[in-house]
């Protein structure tokens, strides 16, 4: 719970979101899209690099993209998994 | 959209089939025999002259419908030869590559940055061998690439059923393949991409002159450029005759990162636009986007 609030905060901090607010946000939410966060694919270069400064994670083909990427529960999980900072 | 161009081939299976046996049977001079007719038949098509009609305006100003034929016809008569010579090479294997030993060295020194490196290039000269066929860069090579399901056109490495010398990257796939490029520029390879080339949603563009005009051209490889510290190598790839063609660095330049704000990066999409446009005042005959490129929707 605490790592989706702390990307919720990362993403709306770096990433323009149009002024959208992230607090209603769940677990559940997708990230790309039009039914979740709304990020596209040109954010997605940005969220891979913040993913990289701020945890040390690095994604390296889609496959595994598509599954961390899937909403921001899967995401928090894998930052908790593999976070190296 | 900014998408106006489809990817679709210029000539059925059967021609392409046709072009592939005479230079089996004759080599790529018999080949070059058929393509005077074929070409004029093509030209002599208003739907085939409507494809070239922007460029061809804008470049040449022609001042009588002959004129404006005239270099319809070199135009397409050129882009004709570039893909008869790209399947003398998969079938044949001959090609002669020219370059300069500086623009070699650099591609190198680019490479042993372990930075990666996006090669941009553009819809112009011989640019679908020049993936296949380049060896200066000592890196593992990726190609942003849409294949229409109506390209006729095969592959070097097709002819020959082998595998692939490089990794494909859809753009066309989930997230339109970031992933891919990002993880391709992390392991030092070469990200081949076209700049001129505009996919999915308008927001993915940007605009920058050209021959007189405004064009929308891709934003993402700039960003990314700026995100991974990647430095960009603009590379044309000039037809030069029977069976040659050149490989020629026009720009090489860093981005720094300007923010997610795309407006940022307009001065470096410019610096692509004016490498294509010295490079079509040079090869007048040589730029083969088949669509309005100039069109804004």
């Amino acid at each position: 719970m605490q790592t989706i609030e702390e990307l919720k905060q990362l993403i709306s901090a770096n990433i323009d979101l149009g002024g959208a607010d992230l607090s209603g946000f769940d677990a559940a939410s997708p990230i790309f899209g039009e039914k979740g966060l709304g990020l596209d694919s040109l954010d997605a270069v940005e969220l891979i690099m913040l993913l990289q400064k701020k945890y040390g994670i690095t994604i390296e083909n889609m496959q595994q993209g598509r599954e961390i990427f899937k909403d921001l529960g899967t995401l928090a999980a894998y930052v908790d998994a593999n976070r190296k900072k | 959209m900014t998408q106006s161009w489809t990817g679709a081939s210029l000539a059925s299976r059967f021609k392409h089939r046709f072009v592939y046996a005479l230079i089996f049977i004759g080599g790529r001079f018999l080949a070059y025999l058929f393509l005077y007719p074929l070409v004029l038949a093509y030209t002599l098509s208003p739907s085939m002259r409507r494809k070239s009609r922007a460029y061809i305006q804008r470049r040449f100003s022609p001042r009588s419908a002959w004129q404006f034929f005239k270099h319809a016809y070199r135009l397409n008569l050129t882009f004709a030869r570039t893909l008869t010579d790209r399947a003398a090479l998969g079938i044949l294997g001959r090609v002669d590559i020219v370059s300069s030993r500086e623009d070699r060295a650099l591609c190198q020194r680019l490479a042993d940055e372990h930075k990666g490196v996006i090669m941009l290039s553009g819809h112009c000269g011989c640019w679908q061998q020049a993936a296949a066929s380049i060896h200066f860069f000592n890196s593992p090579k990726y190609i942003v690439y849409y294949r229409n399901p109506k390209d006729n056109d095969k592959m070097v490495h097709e002819h020959r059923s082998a595998k692939a010398p490089f990794t494909f990257i859809n753009p066309a796939g989930p997230l339109g393949g970031v992933v891919e490029m990002m993880a391709a520029l992390r392991h030092g390879g070469v990200l081949c991409a076209m700049g001129d080339r505009t996919f999915g949603a308008a927001g993915n563009s940007l605009r920058a002159r050209f021959l007189g005009g405004s064009v929308a051209l891709p934003y993402s490889f700039y960003r990314l450029a700026a995100c991974t510290g990647a430095p960009v190598a603009v590379m044309f790839f000039p037809w030069l005759g029977e069976g040659r063609f050149g490989a020629e660095i026009a720009e090489v330049f860093t981005v720094p990162d300007l923010g997610p704000d795309k407006q940022n990066y307009a001065p470096y999409a410019q610096k692509f636009a004016d490498a294509l446009e010295a490079f079509c005042v040079k090869y007048p005959y040589q730029f083969f986007n088949y669509y309005n490129f100039w069109e804004t929707n």
